[in-house]
């Protein structure tokens, strides 16, 4: 990797329970993150929208009490690695699930996965306690 | 997010500007009443909309009375409402 060509930035949190100001704390640093490196609007939103489904999903439903989101800016591409140390869960199978559920049932909710995998290149894996879940924009 | 609200007869107008995400589609819900007849609601100045948004619409077009019109989303807005198959679900005017 040409490091001369990349831009990383992390943001930790730890928490006994992690809560939605998080989410916001998350958001706010990206835009600036976006603003000060110039990523296009449509990158911008795409990634927010990546952002509020993780970590939406991380403090609701993983009782984590570490998360850290690292941004890195690489070649002009956007992508995210996000660690949390809460319940394990893989959003890549989820999303086939979801996709499966909403061909037919049409009911509000549940999209979270589905949109993560479809508008990234997704990759999960569990390590030491954590999930990892790298996400390139596309 | 913003929501300007605009009466005329049985249309109710909702004007929304900035992101429909997880931390205000709660506000969007809220400002939705059932006694609200036909609902636009005018996306032109909105960022992006995500599943905590989503959620928000197809639930207001169980709430109102009337119809309820998704009005210029931008692409952004449109590909997720093409990607989890909204688009069929809501009546969405370019």
């Amino acid at each position: 990797m040409d490091k001369a060509n990349t831009i990383d930035e992390v943001i930790k949190f730890s928490a006994d329970k992690l809560s939605f100001d998080m989410l916001d704390s998350c958001i706010v640093k990206f835009n600036e993150f976006a603003k000060e490196h110039e990523i296009d609007p449509k990158t911008t939103s795409v990634s927010c929208i990546i952002i509020d489904e993780v970590v939406n999903n991380i403090i609701s439903y993983s009782g984590a009490k570490n998360f850290e989101m690292r941004m890195v800016l690489e070649d002009g591409k956007v992508y995210f690695i996000f660690r949390d140390n809460g319940t394990k869960y893989d959003p890549t199978v989820d999303a086939i699930e979801e996709a499966k559920q909403h061909q037919n049932d049409g009911k509000p909710g549940g999209y979270g996965a589905s949109i993560i995998c479809t508008l990234a290149d997704t990759t999960y894996k569990y390590e030491d306690g954590y999930n990892v879940l790298e996400t390139h924009i596309k | 997010m913003e929501i300007e609200v605009k009466n005329e007869g049985a249309l109710t107008t909702f004007i929304i500007t900035g992101r429909i995400d997880t931390m205000t589609a709660p506000d969007l819900e809220n400002a939705i009443s059932t006694d609200i007849q036909d609902l636009t609601m005018d996306f032109s100045n909105v960022n992006y909309i995500s599943s905590a948004g989503l959620r928000v619409l197809l639930l207001a077009q169980k709430k109102i009375k009337g119809a309820l019109k998704i009005a210029h989303p931008n692409n952004v807005v449109l590909d997720i409402f093409k990607l989890t198959g909204l688009d069929q679900a809501l009546t969405i005017e370019d």
